[in-house]
């Protein structure tokens, strides 16, 4: 079990900067998700961390060693820093076993356990994976699910001080993906390990993180616990990819004890109470501002604006419309029993916001 | 829209048409004689007769001649699993430095005739006049050198050089193809690099290395030229070699005893054809999945010592024997050694304002070009009715294709002459009647070259349609045209510069053809590799050497503007 620690760490191609200046420290134990859109970094900067990919620039330490330092000549290469990682694509190796594959990491070791325990260990990684009895199939005998079991059986198996994940669950189907997300959690609580996880699915990374980082372009734009996150985003860019959010473009035109007014670029106004909307800074009236708007923070009915139902889209567990007010286009669920039709006209009160200047 | 219909229909049945012609010209000119050879090897003039077999086999010679051949081909597969496989890996895993350059270079070999090297290699390495011997001579004495080219070790030597490549690129292929994570959760898990090469990527393109290296094996067992300016001048004889000899002969028992020897090339061709598609099989399904940048060792202050080998292979394999090719081309007489005044361009006035060879040239040159055509333009129809319509028997035609491909061109040889020696009376309707001799003439020729190149003309369509779209075709579709109209104006001018890739493509190797050619030209027909072989077996090397390199300065040419046709897909 060890810290993960990241200064300034930056990652170049030539003359393209993929990760510019990370700083970030993974406590013992934490379990980090790194989330953000493609191309935002986190998959390079989870490969640094593995000793995949050299840095370009910074210092990266695991534990108490320093692993990654280009300035002082420092590298440390994968096979050393004791760590298991789980692949997108599984990585089981289709010409071993089961028990092969996982066994592998162990018959590496320096100095080496005796057969036994190793033989022992092998079925205790199985059995957490809940893959036990099935040591003798081969990959091409197993479905993705498993496979992927079987890659995580093998990151476990040596116990490592750092377990990392790279998008492990975007290849599995949405079922079999809860269940797994679930076995991760658990397995998880078990082993106490420090896990660093990438994904740009901002569910998984919600449910299963004590601390989220979300990346963009290269750059941290927040980090924080999952409430946080996603109650309180810091800017337009966090506030925008988590959640559905709408965002609604305009002049703030006024800002009272009791509610502030945006005029809609285009058209239209929106009302909210002043202490429902969070303001990171302070924002002056007339300026130009960018008002981010999570669907269960509008409501259809009494004291609210006129507003148009332009969309409606049948989810199964809801209706979700968009209901244009003025020249804004606000996303909201509503039950299915009550119904919509295109065209409707409907009250909208906006209940909570966020205000970002532009 | 009956109309169009009936259009539709009218197309669709021209294309099946001419897939049926296409096929019936294929059983005449490929499953008959084929058929034609193994019937007369077992059925004599009184009937079945297995005497004739049963003696070629229980003949010490032949099983001795089969031995030479199986040790040449094993050896052959030898060397270019030992160059073939390291080139790879350095190639697709390491990070020297001019990758793009460096796989044209290695690759050359694959391009050239082996038999226009041999020419190289034996200038430097025969024993009498051989330079490299007249060097060690100058050290240890004696008048004839110590090496001798005119071996089995002289024919795998110079045959595994040729060859290597094929290993190389199936390998290189393989490597490449691979799913990089998988030899990165080796490294997480502990390995060192040597460690993943030996635990993971190797066990996982070994079917791919066994396939190249069966595939060396093959071609070598099946290969003319280099076992006879290499082997026989020191009467080392092979299955092809012994066959040409017999023919040459012409006696009855001779021609039998050609059958009984072309049998069993082709049942050894045939076993390992059959174990190269097992292994093709499961090499595809080792390495299924997403292929990626694969990470690459960095070799650091091993780079350049890595680097330089490469291109000393390079220069081994290709360099030296090229550069030998074209110092005999310009000797003013051979035997007088190398010094400078001894060389001259006067050969290439020679041989040039040769009538011979300006004959044999042109015929090389239309032939080449109608076999290309033939080729390209029915492979391209055979790929296309394949891949992309539901006419019936649509996979007939490249199967067909197939056997002609992989059957020893000797043995295909010998059907040919077999099966179309006599005269064919072909009857015009009415009373006129036409007598027609293909043998000797440039029409069996013709139809050697484009039987045996048509499956290679339909593999090369495939790649190229693959670059094709299919929701192009479609988009034209579904506004109207029907599969042939698809074909003719969106298909083949889509397809343009890789037709004519292809094309270029067939044409080049049917130049350089000497396995069939030697068998089948006539006092009319003699092609340009002939020539060749004629003056370095009968006349100066020099001459053969001007040929030799004339033909390699097209050959790559040739190729290189293939691969700007294709950017880069096909070709070097």
């Amino acid at each position: 079990m060890a810290q993960v620690q990241l200064e300034a760490v930056v990652k170049s191609y030539g003359e393209v900067k993929v990760v510019r200046g990370v700083d970030l420290t993974i406590a013992d134990g934490e379990f980090v998700a790194l989330l953000g859109p493609s191309g935002c970094g986190k998959t390079t900067t989870l490969r640094m961390i593995a000793g995949l990919e050299a840095p370009s620039g910074g210092v990266l330490s695991i534990g108490q060693d320093v692993v990654s330092a280009p300035a002082r000549g420092i590298f440390v290469p994968p096979e050393g820093r004791r760590i298991g990682m789980v692949f997108q694509s599984y990585a089981v190796w289709p010409h071993m076993s089961v028990r092969e594959n996982v066994a592998f990491p162990l018959k590496l070791a320096r100095p080496r356990k005796p057969a036994a325990d190793m033989r022992a260990a092998v079925e205790k990684a199985l059995d957490m994976v809940q893959l036990g009895g099935l040591g003798d199939r081969m990959p091409n005998q197993l479905s993705g699910g498993q496979q992927q079991r079987v890659a995580l059986a093998r990151a476990l198996v040596m116990e490592p001080r750092v377990l990392l994940l790279d998008e492990p669950l975007s290849n599995l189907d949405a079922h079999l993906r809860e269940e797994m997300r679930r076995e991760i959690a658990q397995i998880r609580r078990r082993l106490g390990v420090t896990v660093v996880y990438v994904t740009h699915d901002q569910e998984e990374a919600l449910a299963l993180a004590d601390r989220i980082v979300v990346l963009h372009r290269g750059v941290i734009q927040q980090v924080g616990p999952p409430r946080e996150i996603y109650e309180r985003p810091a800017n337009p860019f966090v506030g925008g990819f988590i959640g559905k959010a709408s965002a609604v473009v305009g002049v703030l035109e006024s800002l009272g004890a009791d509610a502030l007014v945006v005029a809609v670029e285009g058209g239209g106004h929106i009302r909210v109470a002043t202490d429902a909307v969070r303001m990171p800074e302070p924002v002056e009236v007339g300026r130009r501002v960018r008002l981010l708007v999570r669907p269960e923070s509008v409501t259809l009915g009494e004291g609210g604006v006129e507003g148009t139902v332009e969309v409606a889209t049948y989810l199964g567990t809801q209706l979700e419309l968009l209901v244009t007010v003025g020249a804004a286009r606000l996303r909201t669920p509503v039950p299915i029993s009550r119904g919509a039709t295109v065209g409707e006209a409907v009250l909208v009160r906006v209940t909570e916001g966020h205000l970002f200047a532009e | 829209m009956i109309a169009r219909m009936k259009r539709g229909i009218a197309q669709a049945s021209g294309l099946t048409v001419v897939m049926a012609v296409a096929a019936l010209l294929l059983l005449v000119f490929a499953v008959f004689p084929m058929g034609l050879l193994l019937i007369r090897s077992v059925v004599g003039p009184q009937g079945f007769d297995l005497g004739p077999l049963a003696s070629s086999w229980g003949d010490g010679r032949t099983w001795s001649l089969l031995g030479t051949t199986v040790s040449m081909a094993l050896g052959t597969s030898l060397i270019t699993v030992l160059l073939g496989v390291p080139t790879a890996w350095f190639l697709a895993r390491t990070d020297v430095p001019n990758k793009g350059a460096l796989k044209t270079a290695l690759a050359l070999p694959y391009v050239i005739p082996p038999y226009i090297l041999a020419i190289g290699w034996i200038t430097l390495f025969n024993p009498r006049s051989g330079l490299v011997n007249g060097w060690l001579q100058t050290v240890w004495g004696g008048a004839e050198g110590p090496l001798d080219i005119y071996s089995l070790w002289g024919m795998i030597f110079v045959l595994g050089l040729a060859y290597y490549p094929l290993v190389m690129l199936q390998t290189h292929s393989a490597l490449m193809g691979m799913d990089p994570s998988l030899e990165e959760a080796a490294r997480t898990s502990g390995a060192r690099p040597m460690r993943v090469v030996f635990t993971v990527t190797l066990p996982l393109v070994l079917p791919s290395i066994a396939s190249g290296a069966l595939l060396a094996f093959l071609v070598a067992m099946a290969s003319f030229g280099v076992p006879y300016l290499v082997g026989s001048p020191g009467r080392v004889e092979v299955l092809t070699t012994s066959i040409y000899t017999s023919i040459d002969l012409g006696t009855e028992d001779a021609i039998a005893r050609a059958i009984g020897l072309a049998v069993i090339l082709c049942v050894a061709a045939a076993v390992a054809l059959a174990v190269n598609a097992v292994l093709v099989r499961r090499g595809r399904a080792l390495l299924g999945g997403k292929a990626g940048r694969p990470s690459l060792v960095a070799l650091g202050r091993w780079r350049p010592v890595a680097t330089g080998t490469l291109w000393g292979v390079v220069l081994f394999a290709v360099g030296v024997p090229l550069l030998t090719l074209i110092t005999t081309s310009l000797l003013g007489s051979y035997g007088r050694g190398f010094a400078l005044e001894n060389l001259s361009p006067a050969n290439y006035a020679t041989v040039f304002s040769d009538d011979r060879t300006l004959r044999a040239g042109w015929t090389s040159l239309y032939l080449a070009a109608a076999a290309a055509t033939v080729c390209v333009a029915v492979g391209t129809l055979a790929s296309y009715a394949r891949k992309r319509t539901r006419l019936a028997g649509r996979r007939a035609l490249p199967f067909l294709a197939e056997l002609p491909y992989a059957v020893p061109g000797t043995v295909l040889a010998m059907g040919l002459i077999l099966a179309f020696s006599q005269e064919i009376w072909v009857f015009v309707p009415g009373t006129v009647y036409v007598r027609f001799l293909m043998f000797n003439t440039a029409w069996i020729l013709l139809v050697a070259y484009s039987v045996k190149f048509l499956a290679f003309g339909v593999r090369t369509s495939d790649a190229a349609l693959t670059q094709v779209d299919l929701s192009l075709e479609e988009a034209a579709r579904t506004s109207g045209a029907s599969p042939f109209g698809v074909f003719g104006r969106i298909v083949v001018p889509l397809m343009r510069p890789a037709l004519v890739a292809a094309w270029i493509l067939v044409f080049l190797p049917v130049i350089g053809e000497i396995t069939m050619s030697i068998l089948l030209f006539g006092p009319e027909t003699k092609t340009i590799g002939v020539l060749l072989f004629d003056y370095q077996t009968y006349e100066s090397p020099p001459k053969a050497a001007v040929v030799g390199t004339l033909m390699v300065a097209a050959i790559v040419s040739g190729n290189l503007l293939v691969k700007r046709l294709t950017g880069g897909k096909l070709g070097l």
